[in-house]
């Protein structure tokens, strides 16, 4: 990560612009225990409140960091019931990162974002039809399938 | 030298920033080596 990811200033712009950033070594007592590190790097993200809406184990190169965090940002939005601010953010996924691993699970994200805020059932059917097409083999196609009998 | 990170090396630290700035944290936990 220091030698590839973090020295992009795309990178260092997003970082700093959109995130509280924070690095603790992966044996800091007690967040070791609290988070129960296992491998690392291992990137949460966390509301100011301490909670965590999602988290990622590996090495990321840029693209995928910055992709990562956005749908980290979104999933915060969609854990607080701020469905409009979750669909903004996914979108920023798919529209920006459409080669990321991060945007299946954006795609699926919006669609149930929006029937959150709509309570109609489009959204859903528009995130299967666009999971089917675009990422036909990812996780998130076989989890939005039911949504193709709505 | 160019532009950096800013990191924060405390957790309390980065939920204090979290609340006055409106943003989400971002957590790395690295390997020091």
């Amino acid at each position: 990560m220091d030698k590839v990811t973090y020295p992009e200033e795309k990178v260092i712009n997003f970082i700093n612009d959109r995130v509280v950033p924070v690095r603790v070594p992966y044996d800091q007592k007690p967040l070791d225990e609290e988070f129960q590190v296992k491998w690392t790097p291992l990137f949460v993200i966390l509301g100011a409140d301490g909670k965590e809406h999602h988290r990622s184990t590996g090495f990321l190169p840029p693209f995928e960091l910055i992709s990562m965090i956005l749908l980290g940002i979104g999933k915060f939005h969609f854990d607080r019931g701020a469905f409009s601010e979750a669909i903004d953010t996914f979108s920023e996924v798919i529209e920006n990162y459409p080669e990321s691993g991060a945007a299946p699970e954006a795609v699926y994200y919006r669609g149930v974002s929006g029937y959150k805020e709509s309570s109609k059932p489009e959204p859903l059917k528009e995130a299967f039809a666009t999971l089917r097409d675009k990422f036909p083999e990812s996780e998130w196609a076989k989890r939005a399938a039911p949504y193709q009998l709505l | 030298m160019g532009e950096q990170i800013n990191w924060e090396e405390n957790l309390d630290a980065a939920k204090s920033r979290a609340q006055a700035e409106n943003k989400v944290i971002f957590l790395d936990f690295y390997n020091p080596g």
